[in-house]
């Protein structure tokens, strides 16, 4: 078991959506002023899992990257799309939200699709590499027609979108 | 299957396009190498940029698997999977999503650098009604649920990729 003083971080050294509890929890202790709220094991080696995957991601896409036929590897289209990722991510599972990192599919044109799938829902969001175009989303619940997804927005906007979508179906 | 002189092959109207027929196309190692999954199809099994002028399928009519897969420089599968599309299953995801995909016969009766002869050539055409360089998310996620591997043509990863595959 991890001792408290390896869990306990300063404000300054976390994110605030780390601090910003929900309305109905108040685990945020304020005579620990200078300490953020304990950060539970489960919660930190899954995050340590995103950032992982996503690196290991990165190599095998870059391994079979095709230079015959691919575009080059655009690494802000990359950033935006494992950006994006490590925020649904972290929001969802900071209120309990079980769900799975995804799996990121290239193009030869470097964009990527960000897809989820299992047997509750699916969701493909794809990035593009061209910066002003809007992210594409298609997503369904399964066997609901009604939550059935379908969305041409802005990037800045995708992250509410996806959230507020998957915490209405799970 | 009768080949005839090339040069004689007719276009043929989509109504000979049977419901029982299927199209075949290939689906690179780049696209289909982050598949957790290699025994279903996933969306990126085409890209944007090659459905501008139609996609390239081969018509079983006139074509085997075998015969797609033999048309790339590395005719192997742990280069190239060979994917089948159902007709009458894709005519009936068109019709339940509204898509305006058409199937039109474009048999290839002189070589070229890059085509060979293929009397099954055949594209898949009106991606987006708009021209533009785009296709909508529902479009490529729907035709990857009724792709399926055609018979003995899954991609295979070697021994080593295998393993990264699963474990790393």
């Amino acid at each position: 078991m991890i001792g408290l003083s390896k869990l306990e971080r300063r404000f300054s050294e976390v994110s605030k959506s780390w601090i910003e509890t929900p309305k109905e929890k108040n685990w945020l202790n304020p005579s620990s002023e200078g300490f953020a709220p304990i950060i539970s094991k489960i919660k930190i080696k899954e995050i340590h899992s995103i950032e992982e995957t996503l690196k290991k991601y990165k190599t095998r896409i870059l391994d079979n990257w095709d230079n015959s036929v691919c575009k080059e590897f655009n690494e802000g289209t990359w950033k935006r799309t494992t950006n994006l990722i490590e925020a649904v991510l972290k929001n969802l599972w900071y209120i309990d939200i079980n769900i799975h990192i995804p799996i990121i599919l290239p193009y030869y044109d470097s964009s990527f699709d960000i897809h989820w799938e299992n047997e509750t829902f699916h969701l493909t969001v794809n990035i593009p590499s061209v910066l002003n175009q809007p992210v594409d989303l298609y997503g369904q619940k399964i066997g609901s027609p009604e939550y059935e997804l379908e969305v041409l927005t802005h990037y800045d906007l995708v992250e509410t979108v996806i959230n507020s979508w998957l915490k209405e179906i799970l | 299957m009768v080949e005839g002189n090339p040069l004689k092959w007719e276009v043929e109207p989509p109504e000979n396009f049977l419901g029982n027929d299927f199209l075949y196309r290939g689906v690179k190692k780049f696209l289909w190498s982050e598949w957790p999954n290699l025994k279903k199809i996933y969306p990126n099994f085409f890209t944007v940029d090659q459905t501008e002028k139609g996609l390239s399928v081969d018509w079983s009519k006139y074509c085997f698997p075998e015969d797609t897969l033999n048309r790339f420089p590395c005719p192997n599968l742990t280069m190239y999977g060979i994917v089948q599309l159902n007709v009458g299953e894709l005519r009936e995801c068109v019709r339940q999503n509204n898509f305006l995909i058409k199937i039109e016969h474009k048999p290839i009766r002189v070589a070229t650098e890059i085509l060979k002869i293929n009397r099954g050539h055949t594209l898949l055409t009106n991606f987006n009604k708009e021209g533009k360089l785009r296709i909508r998310t529902r479009i490529k996620v729907e035709l990857s649920k009724i792709a399926k591997w055609a018979h003995n043509m899954n991609p295979i990863l070697n021994h080593i990729e295998e393993f990264n595959h699963h474990y790393i």
